[in-house]
């Protein structure tokens, strides 16, 4: 019960912040949306549940019991959820049969979905091992212009088409052997672009958005998610780069980009993979990027708060104090109303 | 049938070329040294030069030795694999080509433009 509560809880979350998204995505730092969408993922991957009275919860809860003329009353308890998708599926719940088949499906989903982003990832990472180390002047400069501890390296394959990084613990940028060499704003971008996803541990993000994929492979509001988180990590690459180098280098950036998107495509010609809008978005965005704003950061901070505060927490209510319910009445009292805690008062 | 290298298989042929011949393991410690390749990646990519049939590899010792010379060796490129999947139709493939073109010179004019735009 609590699993499937993680997950269709999550539906009103994930909504709330594609709304955000559209109303103010270029007047927040993007780093905003990769906080909010941790949120998500706090609360898809961690069975834990905190009662706040200011939980959209507790609202919803004192909203429903308002309707019950005659106030509160331990037998006539309406079902109230955030979405009537979980009480879909409670009678099927009760069932121990029906209980086990939902278990074996959704087993069988998630090996599917571990199978598909697993299988294709270990052949890359093969492929990525046999790349060969990079001598060109451009890319020392770059190298020595960086003041960081982070140890990482840059290689260059023949079998990409366009650059990449990966690797947790030894992180590498591998170039594609077709990059222009001589290209000092188009290397600067690629290495600068790459780098910063190394230094903020976008990969990380990445691993914990997939694994909550497949856990919640059944629910489309996490696919959905799962593309915008990734887009949103490329949003607040872009960003850095973009406030690193200043804003008068966003023209020459944003070119740089297109001129990496045409090349994928003359790479491979027949690749359905060709993300317009995606690209687009990100063009848009760069374009768009400004100075940081202290207010900008005063908003999101708020709005990382709100979010946390009204979404990821349970309903936290009061009931009247019930001399003579006996431990069994308080637990189906707890189902019926998908509470988690109750807070006994007067 | 010319046989196609990607840079990584070249590189275990030039080790080849210079030495004659060598041990799987002398070939890993020298490109270990080289150019930082761990032992199951050498090993790796030997097995990829073997099923092109580019190296010969005994079975007790592991001693490689090349197929092929220099001179027979071709460039591998990305793009043919993908060839490869219209099996020799043609036509269908630069139809399918030119589409995909004009769809992307289109997006790729609208993206310019955005940037005019926006600057």
């Amino acid at each position: 019960m609590t699993f499937l509560r993680m997950s269709t809880s999550s539906i009103t979350i994930i909504f709330f912040i594609i709304l955000i998204r559209l109303i103010a995505m270029h007047k927040l730092p993007k780093r905003t949306f990769l906080v909010l969408w941790s949120i998500v993922l706090c609360r898809l991957l961690i069975p834990i549940l905190i009662p706040s009275k200011w939980s959209l919860y507790t609202f919803l809860y004192q909203y429903k019991k308002a309707e019950i003329s005659g106030g509160y009353s331990n037998q006539l308890i309406s079902q109230f959820t955030d979405f009537s998708i979980l009480n879909l599926f409670k009678p099927l719940l009760q069932n121990p049969t029906a209980n086990w088949i939902l278990i074996l499906i959704w087993l069988a989903g998630f090996l599917i979905s571990t199978s598909i982003f697993i299988i294709p990832y270990t052949r890359r990472v093969s492929e990525y091992r046999s790349a060969l180390p990079v001598k060109n002047d451009i890319v020392d400069q770059w190298l020595s212009e960086q003041k960081t501890k982070v140890r990482f390296e840059i290689r260059q394959s023949d079998m990409i088409a366009s650059p990449i990084s990966y690797g947790i613990l030894k992180p590498v940028i591998l170039l594609p052997k077709t990059v222009d060499w001589s290209d000092t704003v188009a290397l600067n971008y690629i290495l600068t672009h790459e780098y910063i996803h190394i230094k903020t541990s976008d990969i990380i993000l990445k691993w914990l958005a997939t694994a909550a994929l497949c856990i919640h492979w059944f629910n489309p509001a996490v696919w959905l998610m799962y593309s915008l988180v990734n887009r949103d990590i490329e949003l607040a690459c872009d960003e850095s780069v973009v406030r690193d180098a200043g804003e008068t280098i966003r023209s020459l950036y944003a070119l740089t980009l297109i001129e990496l998107e045409e090349k994928k495509f003359r790479l491979a010609p027949l690749s359905t993979g060709f993300s317009m809008s995606a690209t687009e978005e990100r063009i848009v965005s760069i374009m768009k990027t400004t100075k940081l704003k202290k207010i900008s950061i005063i908003f999101a901070v708020l709005l990382i708060m709100l979010t946390s505060a009204v979404f990821m927490t349970e309903a936290s209510v009061k009931v009247p104090n019930m001399i003579g319910n006996t431990h069994e009445d308080m637990q189906q009292i707890l189902e019926d109303n998908n509470l988690t805690y109750i807070i006994q008062g007067n | 049938m010319q046989i196609k290298l990607f840079d990584s298989e070249l590189k275990i042929m030039e080790i080849l070329w210079e030495m004659g011949s060598a041990t799987a393991k002398e070939i890993a410690m020298i490109l270990s040294e080289q150019i930082g390749w761990s032992k199951t990646t050498t090993y790796t990519v030997i097995k990829k030069c073997v099923d092109k049939g580019a190296v010969k590899r005994s079975e007790n010792n592991f001693l490689c030795s090349p197929l092929i010379t220099k001179e027979e060796v071709q460039q591998a490129e990305t793009a043919e694999l993908i060839t490869k999947m219209y099996n020799g139709a043609a036509d269908k493939l630069v139809a399918a080509v030119l589409q995909n073109k004009k769809l992307s010179d289109e997006a790729i004019k609208r993206l310019k433009k955005i940037v005019k735009d926006l600057d």
